[in-house]
This record gives C-alpha cells, structure tokens and sequence, in this order.
C-alpha cells in the first residue's frame, strides 16, 4: 500500500460519502481479496467470512464519513473488519487451526513441496498453540505488513499491548526453532547442490 | 551485562519484529542496527523473525469472488434504501409545510371549533325535540373519536425502490388491493395487509399486481397468510 494508493482510498472513501455506489464497488473490489486472505487466517468457516467482510463494506458505507483522516484507509478498513470477524468468531465458536494441517502429501509431489508441506504444518501447529488476539497480532505485521501503531489501530488497542500480545507469541514460537531451522537449512543444501 | 546494555537489550529485541517486517522508524532501525552488532541473541531472534515472516507469506487464502460478493452487498443496499428514503421524506415535507402553513392551519381549526360549537348546539335542541333523529345522526357519521376499524393481518412482505415516490407507492398498494400493517422494520421491509378480500387468491393476486411494478424490489407472502 502505497501512499498514492491511501490517496485513491480517500478520493473513493469521499466519493461514497456522497453516496456514489460506484466508488463503493470500486472500493469493495480493491480490498475483498486481501480481507478474505486475513481473515481466512483467523477463521475457516467461508460463510462467516463472507458475512463478516459484507458486514464491513456495510459499515463503509454507512460510516464512511466518520474516516477522520487520522490513519490510511487501508487501516480503518482492517479495523472493522477485525470487529466484524470477532462478532462472527464469537457467533460462530470457530477459529481456523487445523486448515493448513490438512494438506496431505501425494505421491507427485516433489522433495521440495514435501519440505515446504512440512513447514506449512508445523506453522499451522504452532500458530493454533496462541490465543485469537496473539495470532492477530502475527498475521497483521507478518502476513499483511503492518506497522505496530497500525495494529494498535486496527485492533483498537493501547500499542503496550500489541507489544506485549507480540512479545508472548514470540515466546511460544521459539520453541519450533530448531524444527523451522532444520527444514530452512535443509531447502538450502538443495539449492547448492550441483 | 550493564544496566545500560540490558535495557539497550530489551529495547532491541522489542523492535526486531518491525525491523523483520520493515515498518520500524529510520531511528529504531539505527539503534538495532548498533546493538546487533554485539549481540548474537538478537541477531540469531532476527534470523529467526524473518524465517517465520517468509513461512508465513505463503499465500494460501480461499478464493476470492468479489463479483458474487458485490452483488450480495448491492441486494442489501438495494432493500435498505428505499423505505428509509420514505419514510425521511414525509416527516422533511410535513416540517417544511408546517412553516409555511402553521398560522393557516391554526385559523381553520378555531373556525373548526367555533363551527362545531354552533351546530352540536343546534343538533342537541333538535334531537332533545325529537329523539328518533338521534339514532339516525349516529349511524350517518363517524367521528374521529369513534373506534376505528382494526387493521387486518399482514399477508405481504415488500421493500421497494430507491426512486420510488409516494403518490407511486399509493398507486401500486391501491392496484394490489394492499394497506400499510406495519413499517418500514429495522431492515426496512414493509408489512401489508388485504384492503378488501383476504383470501389466498386474494393475496396471490396482490403480490402478482406488486411485482408487476419496476418500484418493488421484494415482494413475498408471510409465512400462514391466506
């Protein structure tokens, strides 16, 4: 997201305040993937999901003049998604642990897919061990890139506790090392040989 | 370890998932930079932060249909215009015709009284002279403190169109023989009710005469109607 892109945001987000669907649509359009990515992270009903991300744009639509200006788009946008998605977690009694687990491995598959299957397991294991608000935390800096105020932001939370709900889901990840080191080590071994 | 180095510690390995994923200021990117320099646990969590960031880039979303999704939303936004549309619009036109007419209206009404006055004086002598018009002048007239009529069961559920006027809105419930029950809902859906026959070829009829009209969005029986 660049800052020419917040621009194009803004230039929408004012349009839809004078009720231009179109610029909703444009809007809907631009961000619907990336919120089905984020959210299909935290939780694997695709109903919920679908729900939880029409239930956002409806309160764009609806809200759009509140925007302030205090943040990007992209930011205020992901933070009622994430209100929306703990409403349909809370509904739902569901979060995605299991869905990258279940990848099994096919006899066609390649060494470097199976290492790859592997490291994907081990990391929907080990982010299934954290709480809803830690695994939030991981998916908004690592997945989607954002910044720790950001998340603060989103999250609608003092930054002391981003840096804290950070801190603690780093701990309990530290213990795979070995197990994500082994398998990184490994994949490089591959590409050096002849 | 110093006092001093162990807060510089701490300080850095706080900021090494920013530093991993690029949004730390130009300022923090410095001071970790210095103290990586000599300290092997930060630089190992570092390595580390970043391993985990790549293994969790890996793109594995469900596919996403923004068309179908769009079209969702527009259904909603469809129903959710109109009847509020409606129903902001009379209360904007009775307040701005109350401005415009207040001292009118409030001149009609005092003559209204003094009128009323004159002949419920003029019926009492008349009927205290002969009893048998009493009975007659009661069932000639209705009057607004008589009860009224009870309104019939909702039979049709509707929501109707954005561009939708009320002299159109009248049309369309006078050709479908329907009456305002209730509405519009929190989803801003209407309830309406038989005007005349209330059988359920009555309210097939009504609901065959409703969707004729481009205005109606949404039009369905209620659940046990006739």
């Amino acid at each position: 997201m660049t800052p020419r892109d917040d621009l194009h945001d803004r230039d929408l987000l004012r349009r839809i305040v004078a009720r231009d669907r179109h610029a909703l649509e444009r809007l809907y359009r631009a961000y619907q993937p990336r919120l089905l990515q984020f959210l299909s992270r935290l939780c694997s009903q695709r109903d919920a999901l679908d729900e939880a991300i029409n239930d956002t744009f409806w309160t764009v639509w609806r809200k759009a003049e509140e925007f302030r200006g205090a943040s990007r788009v992209s930011t205020w946008i992901l933070g009622i998604a994430w209100r929306h998605a703990l409403k349909a977690l809370r509904r739902n009694g569901d979060i995605a642990v299991e869905r990258l687990a279940d990848t099994g491995a096919s006899e066609c598959q390649t060494a470097d897919t199976l290492l790859n299957d592997e490291r994907d397991q081990w990391l929907a294991q080990g982010m299934a061990t954290l709480p809803l608000e830690q695994r939030a935390t991981l998916e908004l800096a690592y997945f989607v890139g954002h910044s720790c105020q950001e998340i603060a932001d989103i999250m609608g939370c003092p930054i002391n506790t981003v840096k804290a709900r950070m801190f603690q889901a780093r701990l309990k990840l530290r213990n795979l090392l070995p197990k994500l080191e082994g398998i990184e080590n490994a994949t490089a071994l591959r590409g050096h040989q002849p | 370890m110093t006092e001093a180095s162990s807060s510089q510690h701490r300080q850095a390995w706080d900021l090494i998932p920013w530093i991993a994923n690029g949004t730390a200021s130009e300022s923090e990117q410095r001071s970790v930079d210095e103290h990586l320099h000599d300290c092997a646990d930060c630089r190992e969590e570092l390595e580390f932060q970043r391993r985990l960031q790549r293994a969790m880039a890996r793109d594995s979303a469900p596919e996403a249909d923004a068309t179908a999704g769009w079209a969702r939303l527009r259904e909603r936004l469809d129903a959710d215009e109109v009847p509020s549309v409606l129903a902001q619009l009379a209360p904007r036109r009775l307040r701005r015709a109350e401005r415009t007419w207040m001292p009118w209206v409030v001149a009609v009404m005092l003559l209204q009284g003094v009128g009323l006055g004159v002949l419920g004086t003029a019926l009492w002598s008349r009927t205290s002279a002969n009893p048998t018009m009493a009975t007659a002048a009661v069932g000639a007239y209705r009057t607004l403190s008589a009860p009224q009529p009870p309104l019939p069961p909702a039979t049709v559920r509707a929501v109707f169109a954005p561009t939708m006027t009320l002299a159109e809105l009248h049309a369309a419930l006078a050709g479908a023989h329907l009456q305002i029950v209730f509405g519009p809902s929190d989803a801003d859906v209407w309830s309406l009710g038989p005007a005349g026959d209330s059988t359920r070829a009555a309210t097939e009829a009504a609901l065959r005469a409703l969707r004729t009209s481009s205005n109606v969005r949404f039009a369905e029986p209620i659940g046990g109607a006739p």
